[in-house]
């Protein structure tokens, strides 16, 4: 058989090649993002990023913004706009690649140097970042957030004297963010300065007394300042943290480019994040329209559509509830929570014996189900009211 | 036999036209499809739909009244039932493009999977390339399917033939929207809304930008998108489709008329629109505390009152309970006039308990304060009638009638700062009301407040300068200075 493979090298040095070039491979796979972003002229290809699995929102998003940054008539700010929607969805390497194309061709683009610091940040370039930041701030020196962003990053390069050196100078900007107060006195603690640690850190939980992170840092300042009641304290809450009892409440960064982020992030946990915070204070319909995007980015999601339902109900608006629980109870015909909102919905509209199957749905799948035995109650109690107002008057 | 021969020809000749114009008849339609086994439809949109039909069979070959019913059953969400009957317009008339459009757009809505039935569409703007509705919906079409491109190619494409259409700019600002260009779209939207009012979908995409945007006060964009929605998205209309649409009812559709009548002050035609919907859903709670509103608001208190009444408890809320309460407080008060003023106090009396028990349930309802502080200024306890009436004003500084009860409460007190304050709120909301510049003037004058005295009067004079109030106010002015 190897005679007949005339010219070729032996079986083993054969393995040792295709071996290699596995190896090889495996390498270029391993530092793709590495070489992509590093590759400003390689054209966007959004392919590569979006396809048919991509939530439908999100994909007409980016699919938009692409199309119109090559169609309009100032294509370097429809660039820019496709580069921060890009980084809202988390497509940093792709968000790179756009911004450096934009710098090239036009270096007085400032604000680029700082999305540029940020997606590379988020990527985990940290130098490639800190250098982005730091033309940035020498192009715009008054921008308080890049102090910042530089001292978070040489936090992380281990530079702990120098980032602290940032963060003053932030804080003297912006005296009461709690997240540098919160880094401050973690970089006093790596410093080896727990008593310097405190009031930063004190600080930070004043605004944020159930940040994870600043509580642990303190506890440690406490303990390490030879303060052991106070250390035990701050362990409790982090117990109760821990345990699921208290729920934590994490420290945000007043950030623009993270606000225009936000506004533009139409993923469906983002909108249902929103449509939850709009419910709690009661603005419905503002809450429907995130429901609404959250459903077409998950249309087979029965509590959305279960959601919306009861939203409606509250607005008033009945056929639209009524057609929303139905969506949501064809997806998930045995779902309670709609089951009862749709009964309680058709009894509201005066459709007893429609509420009463619904009703029976539920009851039967959950016998105690509490909110429909007293929705059961009051519907018997209609009925005997409508019969003793039709007996009036019968011989 | 010659007679014979002669005749053969003409009779050959007759039988060849019966031949020739049985083969000329139109095609043969397919029946006329039966809804009743399909979708979930109220009382007067299966009524809307009867009527359509029997239409239908009674001229099963007439597209129009084919296609009328096929609108029926559009408008009401029956989209499988209203692209069989489309076709069926449409192979009676096949020159129609509307009815080409329709039958294909049907099919896309009735579709669970859109994308399949996208090819009908493109089909029809293929057969005719200069009409605009097809292509329109074909944009829209193509946007919610994710097809960015496709749709804004069209979309443009569309905006050449018909530069100014709101419909069609509109779905250019959605597509911007989608696309994240909040600020592009938000122009545009704005320019629309300033041209037509009256669209809501118009509001709702702005409400939206809004809302994403953040910049705006949350209340009033809750609000905007609350009167927005629901609503359909606009798409440029066949002239022959108008008439068609008009057959869109049902319990819902016709609240939001009801309402928007009530909102725009026409309550004569929000009356008669009640009607037939308390009649239509008689035991539904809702229906008959709207019906109950606009029997009150058309000035028939007294059967407003019985409809509320004859509600089960188990239906009883607030509002209606409320609305209970205006009634008997306007009754007492007639009752007063006409000197009944044991049966008016009973009257107020019992408005009083009912207030007071909303009141118990909600105690930030500034609607419950107010009537309340009507039941005790009626009651004569006018400390109690200030208190009620200065807590709803707290609640909703907006409300000018409100604020002038308040005035009123005041003036018999005699409590001239507690009045003071009434009418600033008033101006706060109205600058230009002229009994609140007069009586806002009047005060300032009898405290001394000639600077504020004067600017009441400027813009009363604005208002209505031969107006008696005005001219007291001016004489008071001036004897002031003398």
């Amino acid at each position: 058989m190897n005679q007949k493979i005339v010219g070729l090298p032996p079986r083993h040095f054969r393995i040792t090649l295709i071996l290699l070039a596995l190896l090889l491979l495996v390498q270029v796979g391993g530092s793709g993002f590495q070489s992509d972003v590093n590759a400003p002229d390689s054209p966007l290809n959004l392919n590569d990023l979006i396809n048919s699995e991509t939530v439908l929102p999100v994909r007409r998003a980016i699919r938009g913004c692409e199309l119109l940054s090559r169609s309009g008539s100032n294509q370097r700010e429809g660039q820019l706009a496709l580069a921060i929607q890009l980084a809202a969805y988390d497509f940093h390497e792709s968000a790179v690649k756009v911004l450096r194309n934009i710098l090239k061709e036009d270096p007085t683009q400032h604000d680029c140097h700082y999305y540029l610091g940020y997606s590379l940040e988020l990527a985990g370039l940290v130098d490639e970042a800190l250098e982005s930041f730091r033309r940035y701030l020498e192009l715009e020196p008054n921008h308080s957030v890049t102090l910042y962003r530089i001292g978070e990053l040489l936090n992380r390069k281990g530079e702990i004297a120098e980032s602290n050196q940032f963060l003053n100078r932030y804080l003297e900007k912006v005296p009461n963010c709690p997240a540098a107060h919160r880094r401050v006195g973690q970089n006093f603690l790596a410093l080896n300065k727990p008593e310097e640690a405190l009031s930063p850190l004190s600080v930070a939980k004043e605004q944020y007394p159930l940040d994870r992170g600043t509580l642990t840092a303190l506890s440690q300042a406490q303990l390490r300042s030879g303060n052991r009641e106070e250390a035990q304290k701050l362990q409790k809450t982090l117990a109760l943290l821990r345990s699921g009892e208290l729920t934590e409440t994490p420290i945000n960064i007043r950030d623009s480019l993270i606000q225009i982020q936000n506004k533009l992030n139409k993923s469906p946990s983002h909108c249902l994040e929103k449509a939850v915070d709009l419910q709690a204070k009661g603005f419905f319909a503002s809450a429907n329209v995130y429901l609404e995007i959250a459903a077409e980015g998950l249309p087979e999601a029965a509590a959305v559509h279960d959601r919306i339902g009861r939203n409606c109900f509250r607005l008033g608006q009945y056929d639209q509830a009524l057609q929303a629980y139905d969506k949501s109870l064809k997806l998930e015909p045995g779902r309670i929570s709609a089951l009862f909102n749709r009964a309680s919905l058709l009894f509201g509209m005066g459709r007893v014996t429609e509420a009463e199957k619904d009703l029976q749905s539920v009851i039967s799948v959950n016998p105690d189900h509490t909110e429909s035995l007293n929705l059961k109650a009051k519907i018997e109690s209609f009925k005997n009211s409508q019969a003793k107002k039709e007996s009036v008057g019968k011989p | 036999m010659i007679l014979f021969r002669r005749a053969t020809p003409s009779l050959t000749g007759f039988i060849s036209l019966v031949f020739l114009l049985a083969g000329c008849s139109g095609p043969e339609p397919g029946p006329v499809i039966d809804f009743k086994q399909a979708g979930r439809y109220d009382t007067l949109q299966k009524a809307a739909l009867d009527k359509a039909r029997s239409s239908a069979l009674r001229s099963p070959k007439n597209a129009e009244d084919r296609a009328r019913y096929a609108y029926a059953l559009s408008v009401h969400g029956l989209h499988k039932e209203a692209a069989h009957e489309f076709s069926n317009a449409r192979l009676l008339d096949s020159g129609s493009s509307l009815w080409h459009y329709r039958t294909a757009r049907s099919e896309y809505e009735s579709g669970l999977n859109k994308a399949d039935f996208i090819s009908g569409l493109e089909e029809v703007t293929r057969k005719f390339p200069a009409y605009l509705p097809a292509k329109h919906f074909l944009a829209t079409a193509y946007l919610d399917l994710g097809q960015m491109e496709k749709a804004w190619g069209l979309i443009l494409e569309c905006l050449t033939q018909a530069p100014r259409s709101n419909p069609l700019l509109a779905t250019q600002a959605e597509i911007l929207l989608d696309s994240g260009l909040h600020k592009q779209a938000l122009d545009i939207l704005k320019a629309i809304t300033e041209r037509d009012s009256r669209t809501p979908f118009y509001y709702r995409l702005l409400g939206e930008v809004y809302l994403l945007e953040g910049n705006a006060v949350p209340d009033q964009v809750e609000n905007m998108l609350m009167l927005a929605t629901p609503s359909e998205r606009a798409i440029v209309l066949d002239p022959q489709e108008q008439k068609f649409l008009k057959q869109k009812t049902g319990r819902d559709h016709q609240i939001r008329q009801i309402r928007a009548n009530l909102r725009g002050g026409n309550t004569a035609a929000a009356d008669q629109l009640a009607r037939p919907l308390l009649n239509a859903f008689p035991g539904d709670p809702g229906v008959r505390n709207l019906a109950a509103q606009c029997m009150h608001a058309a000035g028939r208190s007294a059967e407003a009152r019985k409809v509320l009444e004859e509600t089960s408890s188990e239906f009883k809320t607030d509002s209606s309970n409320l609305l209970l309460v205006d009634i008997l407080v306007q009754e007492a008060q007639d009752l007063q006039t006409q000197g009944a003023n044991s049966s008016a106090q009973r009257k107020i009396r019992r408005a009083r308990d009912i207030a007071n028990e909303v009141i118990g349930n909600t105690p930030s309802d500034w609607k419950a304060h107010f009537v309340l502080g009507k039941c005790l200024q009626i009651l004569n306890d006018l400390q109690g009638a200030k208190r009620s009436l200065q807590t709803a004003l707290s609640l909703n500084q907006q409300n000018v009638p409100m604020a002038f009860r308040l005035f009123e409460v005041a003036t018999q007190l005699n409590d001239r700062e507690t009045g003071k304050q009434a009418l600033d709120a008033v101006l706060a909301v109205e600058p230009e009301n002229l009994l609140a510049n007069v009586n806002r003037g009047l005060l300032a004058v009898s405290a001394g407040d000639i600077e504020t005295a004067k600017a009441c009067l400027e813009r009363a004079s604005r208002v209505d300068p031969a107006h008696d109030g005005v001219g007291v106010l001016r004489t008071r002015v001036r004897s002031f200075k003398n």
